[in-house]
């Protein structure tokens, strides 16, 4: 059995294999599924929920359920597609428990915050926005989920329209409009946040 | 003039246009400086985006997912237990699951079945043979001629009511309201009452050979002895 997987590390497109293994209980075939795409759970994590120690517990999830429900993957996508769903999935879940009404107001309706001026930092914490990947990440963070989703998938993993019309289990129309849309409010956020810094 | 709309300037950037669409875009943005603005606003975000990088998710972990999925606390559904029975004997998904869908129904139809039998036994009625006491014939005593009896069970509640036959000798008799008729009598036709135990019973009773059989009925027995319609009732003076 190591030596199924020791082959199908060797060999490099065997996801099924991997997941067939995983299937007759070989606990090296879920080791390996873990070391493909660990790191593409953990960043879309990331990404989504802007927390580090999130993204940790929603990696855990993730893993936990793929190694549960592996057993039911068909190959009708690719397995990345799948543990994408999978990412997704555990991020609204988590996302949604962990909603509060503040985290509601910040990014459910972007319309009030486009409008409202940042108060809530002191200048220390401006001086540490400063960074932009910081500003990248807060302005990130304030889109609505749909918008985050797509445009984490598309800008920050590089999956095409179509791929992420099947993660999202959404039309490519809709993708299409969430990126551009999802884009664009990123685009006010962040020419707001430079004005803010410029005026400052 | 009218603007490209933020769905078709992001799309170009993809590269998600058709050539066609993608020319009048081009056109578009050589004359809108607006449009021009916002197609590098949005090519700003994806820089910016794309200057996130990856990180690497710290090694513990890693030890802390491998550790959880091996002792995973999620308990085994029964579909997870047969997918991956079916998988350790090579049993493929679409040969296993019509067979369980099979045996499922199977079990149902069984179970419907004999829950409607059980039901119609208490409703509809049901025939079946019951087996009765030997009457010796009384032209044949040597051998014993088996009485057969059919009920009709379920049809009345009270089982006095449920009508019963019998056959003696070569007449065949209908227990109805307690009363033996024999077939072709018309119950309702007037009849002799006759105790064939007493005493001076007339002596055209003497042409029935089976009396002690029609006595084991147990009952009133209301037949025709040549041209009389007479009824027959036994111990009638105790």
């Amino acid at each position: 059995m190591k030596a199924a997987v020791l082959m199908a590390k060797a060999t490099g497109d065997t996801d099924l294999e991997l997941v067939e293994l995983h299937r007759y209980g070989d606990p090296a075939a879920f080791e390996e599924i873990y070391r493909r795409h660990a790191e593409m759970v953990f960043n879309v994590a990331l990404r989504m929920t802007g927390d580090a120690e999130e993204a940790a517990d929603v990696s855990q999830e993730t893993f936990l359920r793929v190694h549960r429900y592996c057993a039911r993957f068909r190959g009708r996508s690719s397995l990345k597609t799948w543990i994408y769903r999978v990412t997704v999935n555990c991020c609204r879940s988590r996302y949604r428990k962990n909603q509060s009404w503040k985290n509601r107001f910040l990014s459910g309706s972007l319309e009030k915050v486009e409008q409202l001026p940042d108060t809530r930092r002191g200048p220390e914490d401006r001086t540490l926005a400063r960074d932009r990947g910081d500003v990248v990440m807060q302005s990130l963070r304030r889109l609505p989920e749909p918008f985050r989703e797509a445009v984490v998938l598309r800008d920050l993993e590089g999956l095409s329209y179509e791929e992420i019309a099947g993660v999202l289990g959404v039309r490519i129309g809709t993708v299409r409009s969430r990126i551009a849309r999802g884009r664009d409010r990123l685009r006010i956020l962040l020419e707001s946040s430079k004005s803010c810094d410029t005026h400052r | 003039m009218r603007h490209a709309s933020i769905e078709v300037l992001s799309s170009y950037l993809d590269g998600e246009l058709t050539s066609d669409r993608r020319r009048q875009v081009e056109l578009h943005l050589d004359e809108c400086q607006e449009c021009r603005h916002r197609l590098e606003g949005l090519h700003g975000v994806v820089e910016n985006l794309e200057r996130l990088g990856r990180i690497s998710p710290a090694p513990f972990l890693e030890r802390q997912v491998l550790h959880s999925a091996a002792t995973s606390a999620y308990p085994q559904s029964l579909m997870d237990r047969l997918e991956k029975g079916a998988s350790r004997l090579h049993i493929e998904r679409w040969v296993w699951m019509p067979t369980f869908g099979m045996v499922i129904a199977l079990v149902s139809i069984i179970y419907l079945f004999s829950w409607g039998l059980e039901r119609r036994n208490h409703g509809l009625p049901v025939v079946f043979n019951d087996e009765t006491p030997e009457v010796k014939s009384a032209d044949n005593l040597g051998s014993p001629q088996r009485l057969r009896q059919e009920s009709m069970l379920g049809e009345a509640p009270d089982e006095a009511l449920s009508p019963r036959t019998a056959q003696v000798g070569d007449r065949s008799f209908e227990l109805v309201d307690g009363l033996w008729i024999e077939k072709g009598v018309d119950p309702r036709a007037p009849s002799m009452s006759v105790d064939p135990v007493e005493t001076g019973a007339p002596e055209w009773l003497e042409q029935l050979p089976n009396l002690a059989e029609l006595e084991r009925l147990g009952g009133p027995v209301r037949l025709r002895i040549g041209d009389r319609l007479v009824q027959l009732e036994f111990n009638r003076g105790e």
